[in-house]
């Protein structure tokens, strides 16, 4: 409306409308007033006045006479309604306005006539009283007088006499009855009364008589004239006339008013309805106004949300983790994430415009890229994994969703929008865990699992092409002496090559396995027969009698190798194993370097699994078996604590063997628990002779779980403890976990039971099992062991690290004992006390060895030297990326050691750099705002870069094919890392915490 | 209900009740009686004997009475504020001055005798020769006669408006039209009725009290009615509701010098016929204010009755008839405010 023009258009359309309604409310008063004209009390004023005048004028008329016959003597009431006459003759000449000017002309003229007819009737009336007054005087008077006259007037002559009294008649009968003869009577007897002679008093009364016979004569008819003048005016006609047109006038009035009324009330009706349909109207409008608002205020608010969702989208675009990329509808690249420049390394306006194939890396096929298009058009979508290539050109692996964006009204393809996250750690890791789970970390050979499979698709595959399995069990002859005499590592590095000569004297189908320690187990498929199967194995053992190239000095291995052929064995795929197994024992027995086939036919008949239990039970009863214990210490403290009892079984022809050898055939037999009741007594003798040697030690006994199930379990427990009460405290019990998570409530209950006598539990095994929370929280052993596949690999595994420190952490939440088991080297114990696990067995410490010696053995244990360093150091959790990092660095210089070893290309990247590595990222990053301040830390990072130097000089030699130059550098590596590994222990030494008074 | 109906069902109302009250007619309220009317029920059995009894005094507005007694005695309403209308209507003259003439501002003198102010309202017209038809005509007569008060309402209205007491009570009384010259002459007017004198003995005697006169004054009343003295002076007022010539069997004016004022009703009308025509005088009070006739040419009483028996009877009334008839005239003084006037 800033429009001037149309502001004065509106000013002009409200006056016009202003002037409208005025004029419509001037019209509505006027008609009202119309219409209400014909005032009722007008009308009724008018009509009474006109009654009152009949009324009024007929009583003038009756008084005139009343008094003309003396009926009445006195002018009060005639006066009074001459007055009221004269006045009403005024008062109707206001006619009614409400007539009609034709009509109010005539009525007004006839009041007007009416008016002059009743002022002349006053006027009348006045003289009418005048002569009435004078007349009744000369009537009362006349005749008094007369008789008067005549009694007393005695000197009055006869004829004189005569002539007054005939006078004196005439005017009396003319008084009575006026008439025209008697007036001529009356003045004839008037000349007759002229006499002379009288005297002078008689002529003066007789005048006087005379005077007053005059008045009569003269005011009689004066009188009659009046009246009749008076009644001639007819007043009353006069009145009824104007009464008639004063009515007609009236009726008119009203008709007219009426159709004023009529017209007033449809104009009321009209501007009802006006009203109405302008209420309907406003409503209609408000109505669609609401509407519209509502519409408005709801798009207002759509459009909020959808800005909203704009910003929150492109902060999800912008932080996106993924690398987002948008392109229009020919793949030409319009925008991309941060996300995107960190993956592929290319910045935001390098790509823009660009097409995304120069992402590609070539290692899919044109199919590969065909069959996604196809995917992405007809189901608008895509996702797979795909290798693609960045900046620098890496090639890693991403998981990419595709998606076509299309119009939502036509249809029409517009855009793609591709995600896409870096998956190659992800890969790595999968990898990592395959590896993990179906492979020999050293050897990377498949493992016990894997193996388990691959039997059981072999025996399959030799059903189908109904040839021959060899399964051959091989343990290396003289590997304990490379062990023992070069170390671990060394050993470590024999078996790695080992394995991969059997690697490679195997055929593409067949399979070798690392079972633990020197056995190996390998699968060979489609044998023809019992000869190519003796070929091939004799090949198998002249590979590894080859000289060793890993150890410093020139040193060779043999093999035992005990073979079973499938079918002819044809057994499950654990007999078969055990079959090969025996076999290679048979092997070993015959003088080692050779092989053993099994005889099926000879095993079905003679070592039947009844044969077997029964020979187990002849064992104990011939008492072949005997407990051997393993020492538990306490680094920490350099203290013996305890001993296991372990069972061995002195076979007369095979030796002392382990239980495996035999436990496992009686698990579900009833001799286990003879067995558990015969080791609990001998141990408990055994206390009792330590005893009294002076040697108090706790020793533990292995509980199988049917044992511990087993009703009379307890009792018998207490019946045992009564026998040999000086050492029952120093008994206790190991389950292994399991077994007590077979029934968890009995276990738990039993496990109290036996607290109650004082002997305390054991889980053994622990992190094996399902080792919930729940269930530990259940099971109120004092004690848990960590299993011991899980300690041997702390110093080259970091998972198995983490585990390991997730279980001391979780005995320390339940404040449970913890001890670890398969503490192999010092090096174990001293990474358990860091963690703050300080109680140990394992052959670092001792191996398992018979009773006689472990008197002597804790005489002379003394605990290793490093241990003794951190007696009274401690270590917070948040250090412990120290001892990860420990291990991650040996691991790392043992991969580079072992690819450079088999003339494999260095496994990791950036050799050169110390900042990539494990090591290098916990040095460079996580550790260095923590230790910086302290000098072991500054000291770790030239051993540590040395490290780096010495890699990248073996890479260079291993690039330019000079293998032995590579191989050369080794020990330098060794030095330098474990220079490394030294200032890192210093510095773990340096960060740990000093307590002494503690323990 | 929905809110939305409400505006329409109030613009129904409203017009309907608009309809309501342009067609709801009048007719329901009851026609006010016209005065005319009311007076004619009013009236009551009228006596037909020639004398009447005075009627009672009239209850009017008191405070319009108060008003216009105040008026009637305030000087403000002549021209020196010297003369009141109770100047020459002096209430211990019997309402008249007991002049032969009145004598107005600077001592001038009127042209014709002043009548009593008790009865006036009685009277069917006000002056000898009656050209006022109500005393309210007649209040403003005086008004403005040079010879009496020689004002008019322009010099008396200012006068009287520097009167606070006047101001409230024409403020009060006459709301609509203030003090002006009809509102003056109203209030006197009302006032004037109610000057009216009770209780005189012939009421008494007329209201059945034989004794209230005495034998020589119900002879006296006798002759009046036989000699037709009550041919003219009947009524309640005994005359006053008509005219009649002055010298019906005589000539009164003969041998005399008459002046305008002898000419009476001529003046009014100047029909020959109503020469020496004047209102017939009411009697009553007759007593107290003399003198007689219009032009004060009888003193006493006595002289008046024998002019009256000679020149309008056409009869020389007798020494005893005089005595008698004078005597029963005395009769007609009545009482003012309680007390006989005097």
């Amino acid at each position: 409306m800033n429009d001037p023009t149309s502001q004065n258009i509106s000013y002009r359309w409200l006056f016009a409308i202003g002037a409208g309604v005025v004029l419509f409310f001037v019209a509505l008063a006027a008609l009202y007033q119309r219409a209400e004209m014909v005032s009722p009390e007008q009308h009724f004023a008018y009509t009474q006045s006109l009654r009152d005048l009949r009324e009024i004028d007929t009583r003038i008329e009756s008084e005139l006479l009343a008094n003309r016959l003396e009926l009445s003597r006195n002018y009060d009431a005639l006066t009074r309604h001459t007055l009221d006459a004269t006045g009403l003759g005024t008062q109707i000449l206001a006619t009614p306005t409400f007539l009609a000017d034709s009509d109010r002309e005539t009525v007004q003229s006839a009041a007007r006539a009416l008016q002059v007819s009743l002022a002349d009737k006053g006027d009348l009336v006045d003289r009418f009283k005048r002569h009435d007054a004078v007349l009744r005087n000369s009537l009362a008077y006349f005749p008094v007088e007369a008789a008067d006259f005549l009694d007393h007037e005695n000197g009055f002559s006869g004829a004189g006499r005569l002539a007054v009294d005939r006078y004196v008649r005439a005017v009396l009968a003319f008084a009575r009855a006026p008439s025209d003869a008697g007036h001529d009577t009356v003045t004839r007897a008037q000349a007759t009364l002229d006499k002379p002679g009288l005297t002078s008093v008689q002529r003066l009364r007789l005048n006087n008589l005379r005077q007053h016979g005059d008045v009569i004569v003269a005011h009689l008819s004066d009188l009659d004239q009046l009246i009749e003048d008076i009644f001639t005016l007819n007043t009353s006609q006069q009145i009824e006339a104007l009464n008639r047109q004063y009515a007609t006038g009236h009726v008119r009035a009203l008709a007219t008013a009426d159709r004023y009324r009529r017209l007033l009330y449809a104009l009321v009706i009209l501007l009802t309805i006006y009203l109405a349909w302008t209420f309907a109207r406003l409503d209609r409008t408000r109505r669609s106004l609401e509407a519209a608002h509502r519409e408005v205020s709801s798009r207002y608010t759509a459009q909020l949300a959808a800005e909203k969702q704009l910003k929150l989208h492109a902060t999800a675009f912008r932080s996106a983790h993924d690398g987002i990329t948008l392109t229009d509808a020919a793949g030409n690249i319009l925008d991309v994430n941060p996300a995107f420049s960190r993956i592929t390394g290319y910045e935001r306006s390098e790509v823009i415009g660009r097409n995304p194939r120069v992402l590609k890396s070539g290692r899919h096929d044109h199919e590969f890229y065909a069959a996604m298009w196809k995917n992405i058009n007809e189901s608008g979508s895509w996702r797979g994994e795909i290798w693609n290539r960045n900046k620098y050109g890496e090639i890693y692996p991403e998981l990419l969703s595709i998606s076509a964006v299309r119009d939502e009204s036509t249809g029409q393809l517009t855009n793609y929008v591709a995600v896409f996250a870096d998956i190659g750690r992800l890969k790595a890791q999968e990898k990592q865990l395959t590896q993990m789970a179906y492979f020999d970390a050293l050897t990377e050979l498949p493992n016990r699992t894997l193996l388990a499979d691959r039997l059981v698709q072999g025996i399959a595959q030799s059903r189908r092409s109904e040839t021959l399995m060899a399964i051959c069990y091989l343990d290396l002859d003289g590997f304990k002496p490379i062990n023992d005499t070069w170390g671990h590592d060394f050993g470590d590095k024999v078996l790695i090559e080992i394995a991969s000569r059997l690697k490679e004297a195997l055929r593409g189908g067949d399979t070798v396995a690392r079972l633990g320690g020197d056995e190996f187990v390998l699968l060979l498929l489609g044998l023809g027969s019992e000869d190519e199967c003796i070929a091939a194995v004799e090949r198998l053992l002249l590979e590894i009698a080859k000289p060793l190239g890993c150890l410093p000095e020139p040193s060779a291995v043999s093999a035992s190798i005990g073979v079973t052929l499938f079918p002819l064995d044809d057994d499950d795929p654990d007999t078969l194993m055990r079959h090969a197994d025996q076999a290679m024992y048979q092997a070993k027995q015959s003088g080692k370097n050779g092989y053993h086939l099994f005889d099926a036919e000879q095993d079905r008949s003679v070592r039947t699994r009844f044969d077997r239990v029964a020979r187990i039970r002849q064992a104990l009863e011939n008492h072949e078996l005997l407990l051997y214990y393993q020492p538990k210490v306490n680094m920490r403290e350099g203290r013996v604590i305890g001993a296991e009892a372990l069972i061995r079984w002195n076979h007369p022809e095979r030796g002392i063997l382990p239980p495996i050898e035999f436990l496992p055939l009686i698990e579900d037999d009833d001799l286990i628990k003879l067995i558990g009741d015969w080791v609990i007594e001998t141990a408990l003798i055994q206390l009792e002779v330590w005893r009294a040697m002076g040697l108090e030690l706790q020793v533990s006994v292995n509980v199988a779980g049917r044992q511990l199930q087993a009703p009379e379990f307890v009792e018998k427990l207490k019946v045992a403890l009564f026998l040999h009460p000086t050492v029952a405290h120093q008994l206790e019990l190991e389950v292994l976990e399991t077994a007590a998570l077979e029934d968890v409530v009995k276990t738990s209950r039993v496990i109290d039971e036996c607290r109650a006598l004082g002997v305390h539990f054991s889980l053994d095994d622990f992190g094996t099992g399902y080792s919930s929370l729940t269930y530990l929280k259940r099971l109120p052993a004092e004690t848990i062991k960590i299993d011991q596949s899980f300690v041997r690999e702390i110093l080259s595994d970091h998972n198995n690290l983490v585990i390991v420190q997730g279980v001391i952490g979780l005995a320390n939440a339940f404040q449970r004992h913890i001890i670890a088991e398969g503490v192999e080297t010092a090096e174990h114990g001293r990474l358990l006390m860091q963690l703050n696990c300080d109680e140990a067995q394992g052959y670092g410490i001792a191996k398992p060895m018979p009773s006689e010696q472990l008197a002597n053995w804790v005489k002379h244990w003394q605990p290793d030297p490093s241990w003794q360093g951190a007696r009274d150091l401690y270590w917070e959790d948040f250090d412990y990326p120290i001892m990860i990092a420990e291990v991650e660095h040996r691991n790392w210089v043992a991969q580079l050691v072992y690819a450079i070893n088999e003339g494999l290309p260095p496994p990791q990247r950036h050799l050169a750099d110390p900042q990539h590595c494990r090591f290098g990222l916990w040095y460079y990053g996580r550790s260095r705002s923590r230790h910086t301040a302290q000098p072991a830390y500054a000291a770790i990072e030239r051993p540590h870069r040395r490290v780096h130097e010495v890699a990248q000089r073996m890479d260079e030699h291993w690039r330019d094919g000079h293998l032995d130059a590579a191989r050369a550098l080794i020990p330098e590596l060794l030095t330098a890392r474990d220079q490394t590994l030294d200032a890192l222990r210093a510095l773990q030494l340096a960060v740990a915490v000093r307590r002494t008074d503690d323990r | 209900m929905n809110t939305r109906v409400i505006p329409i069902l109030l613009a129904l109302l409203a017009a309907v009740a608009v309809m309501v009250t342009l067609l709801w007619p009048g007719y329901q309220s009851a026609p006010p009686a016209s005065p005319a009317f009311a007076r004619t029920l009013a009236d009551p059995a009228h006596g037909r004997e020639a004398l009447q009894p005075l009627p009672p005094v009239p209850v009017l507005s008191p405070e319009k009475v108060a008003l216009g007694e105040r008026l009637f005695f305030d000087k403000r309403l002549s021209k020196d504020n010297s003369i009141a209308c109770a100047s020459c209507h002096d209430f211990t003259r019997g309402g008249s001055d007991r002049l032969p003439v009145s004598i107005g501002v600077d001592g001038k003198h009127g042209p014709i005798n002043a009548p009593t102010v008790f009865n006036a309202a009685l009277n069917f017209v006000q002056f000898w020769d009656g050209r006022a038809a109500s005393l309210e005509e007649q209040a403003a007569g005086p008004v403005h006669n040079p010879l009496e008060m020689a004002s008019n309402w322009a010099e008396v209205l200012p006068k009287l408006r520097s009167d606070a007491g006047y101001r409230d009570a024409f403020q009060r009384l006459y709301p609509q039209q203030g003090m002006r010259g009809e509102t003056i002459v109203d209030a006197i007017a009302t006032y004037e009725r109610t000057l009216i004198t009770t209780n005189s003995r012939f009421d008494r005697f007329l209201q059945g009290e034989a004794t209230a006169l005495s034998a020589l004054e119900q002879n006296g009343y006798q002759r009046f009615l036989d000699y037709g003295c009550a041919s003219c002076h009947q009524g309640a007022l005994l005359g006053g509701n008509m005219y009649q010539r002055f010298g019906v069997m005589g000539d009164y004016f003969a041998g005399r010098s008459p002046n305008g004022a002898d000419l009476g009703r001529f003046n009014v009308t100047g029909r020959t016929e109503d020469r020496h025509v004047f209102k017939v005088p009411g009697l009553r009070n007759v007593a107290v204010t003399g003198p007689y006739f219009h032009d004060a040419s009888a003193s006493s009483l006595e002289e008046a009755v024998i002019i009256m028996g000679r020149y309008q009877l056409g009869r020389d009334l007798s020494g005893a008839d005089v005595a008698s008839i004078s005597a029963f005239l005395r009769t007609l003084t009545g009482e003012w405010q309680g007390r006989l006037l005097e």
